[in-house]
């Protein structure tokens, strides 16, 4: 025998295990919109932090890359791609010539066959740490001299720390320092000075033939950051001008990053829309189902208010129910799209293509808070208006109704 | 009896899942390491996913024995024994054997992840169903004391 008191939440519960595929069927509904509400917010939230902190750090101004390879340096950039790409390395001092040019520093990009910590192809990246601006400034602990012979520098997702040591090529390499987060390409490379990286290509020559090892006076880009007062489509007009005929080819950040913000845009329209019809099919269906059964249940709230319930108590009880089915809902859907979004971020990351970056976790409280709130609110808004009719109704009228 | 099936069954599931994430959901990393001889040998998540198939195995048997057994006392022992066996499965990627160094590696990027979530799952679900056995023979031993 159950001796629980007939309390509104005692009542409650009975009443929806009364009808346990109805019951899981409202909560799987509250569940799902919650799901995407919270997973949809929390991606959104992602690719706007990768997007921020990219326009945030990207040095440079212009890219010079050679002609024909304008794809291969954003992918390199956003996503790490393992490229190879060449131009002689007397177009950086060239390039330092133009107009309104403050300052350059090259990159020479080598693709790794294997490496040490993962039989996978891994993005060397060689600079020059006198003219850098682009990768020392995001070191998480600076370094104290310059970046030196067989010393790298490895992304966040090498799980390197300092003075350890990895091998590439069978040469072993020390790592110095470590990148913060970036939610782009840097994550997963690796960076060491332009001696180092073709000391690399021509180790790598034992396994295939590579440009580096045969030509030692090539670069894969020139980062270029330009003086204040002139305008960036000008200065990129007169590089191509200038070198065009020599294969040089120019890529404006400013366009890249507005390409990926407007994909970006498209993206959390998409997923607020999506939020946004889940929320409505929600209600409309809890409304629906509300309307049903509680009208089937007339008889039943008839004998509450003949034991002698108060009106407050039939209303109450409705309102628990649809309340116990949200709050359900809303908890399973949270966690699910938690245990989603979190473990999975770098394959989202990976099939996003996009930078990505996970908010903090203030933010993600907020946006939890947020998606529960909206969620929550779902089940006692449908039953509100059958909650406040059913408590109205006469006991004579509703008792006799269904005869 | 609901109950015995229910949780059987989805004990049974989860442990087929665990068993089948590393063989063909998300396979962990299949490239070889060269060694020093010149032969090849596999990378350590390979080995951590050959451990999660036993932990599946392990899982998917429990699974079957809540079905097969009534007394409420041994499926509560199956429960636990299901829950710790899903710390096992959390342990093997992230402390006791571990993987690649690369986030980005197949291996970091869905096997464990996927293994890690549905060991989560495991463990909830066997406490839970431990808890709720565990009042069932309490509500029995009181019935039978009078």
């Amino acid at each position: 025998m159950d001796n629980k008191p007939l309390t509104t939440v005692n009542l409650s519960v009975k009443n929806l295990k009364r009808n346990p595929f109805r019951t899981a069927g409202l909560i799987f509904l509250v569940s799902l919109f919650a799901f995407t509400l919270f997973g949809g917010t929390v991606l959104s939230k992602s690719l706007e932090n990768g997007m921020n902190n990219l326009s945030k750090r990207m040095g440079a101004d212009i890219l010079a890359v050679p002609y024909g390879y304008e794809a291969d340096i954003q992918s390199a950039l956003l996503r790490g791609e393992p490229s190879t790409f060449y131009f002689d390395a007397g177009i950086t001092e060239k390039v330092k010539g133009v107009e309104g040019v403050k300052d350059v520093s090259p990159q020479l990009y080598i693709a790794t066959l294997n490496a040490g910590c993962c039989a996978y192809p891994l993005q060397l990246i060689g600079f020059e740490p006198k003219t850098d601006f682009i990768i020392q400034p995001w070191l998480t602990n600076s370094l104290d001299h310059l970046l030196g012979d067989g010393e790298i520098v490895v992304g966040n997702s090498i799980n390197a720390e300092a003075g350890q040591k990895l091998k590439f090529f069978d040469r072993t390499f020390l790592v110095v320092a470590r990148l913060d987060k970036t939610g782009m390409g840097f994550d997963t490379s690796v960076f060491m000075n332009l001696s180092t990286a073709n000391q690399v290509a021509r180790d790598s020559e034992r396994l295939k033939a590579h440009p580096v090892a045969e030509n030692e006076n090539l670069i894969s880009s020139v980062m270029i950051k330009i003086e204040n007062g002139y305008d960036v489509k000008d200065v990129a007009n007169n590089i191509l001008q200038a070198y065009a005929k020599e294969s040089v080819h120019v890529v404006v950040t400013k366009n890249m990053l507005s390409d990926i913000s407007g994909n970006l845009r498209g993206l959390t329209a998409y997923i607020y829309i999506l939020a946004g019809v889940l929320w409505v099919l929600a209600v409309s269906v809890l409304l629906v189902v509300f309307s049903v059964t509680l009208n089937g249940r007339k008889r039943e709230f008839g004998i509450f208010r003949t034991l002698g319930a108060p009106r407050n108590k039939l209303v109450k009880l409705i309102l628990c129910e649809s309340s116990l089915i949200s709050l359900f809902g809303t908890v399973a859907g949270i966690v699910a799209a938690a245990l989603v979004v979190f473990p999975f971020s770098t394959y989202i990351a990976s099939l996003v293509g996009l930078p990505y970056l996970q908010p903090s976790y203030a933010t993600v409280f907020v946006v939890a808070a947020m998606s529960f709130l909206l969620s929550f609110l779902a089940g006692p808004l449908a039953s509100a208006y059958f909650a406040i009719k059913i408590g109205g109704f006469e006991i004579y009228t509703v008792m006799r109704e269904n005869e | 009896m609901k109950n015995r099936f229910f949780s059987g069954i989805v004990a049974a599931v989860l442990g087929l899942v665990i068993l089948l994430v590393p063989l063909c959901i998300f396979p962990t990393c299949t490239k070889m390491i060269e060694t020093a001889s010149g032969g090849t040998v596999p990378m350590k998540c390979f080995w951590s996913g050959r451990a999660e198939i036993g932990v599946g195995l392990l899982i998917l048997c429990g699974g079957v024995l809540l079905v097969i057994f009534k007394s409420t006392l041994i499926r509560l022992g199956i429960s636990m024994m299901a829950a710790l066996t899903g710390v096992l499965g959390i342990l093997v990627p992230i402390v006791l054997i571990g993987g690649c160094k690369m986030d980005t590696m197949p291996c970091r990027m869905t096997t464990f992840p996927a293994l890690i979530v549905l060991c989560v799952l495991v463990v909830a679900f066997s406490s839970g169903n431990a808890i709720y056995l565990w009042r069932q023979n309490k509500k029995i031993q009181e019935k039978t004391n009078g």
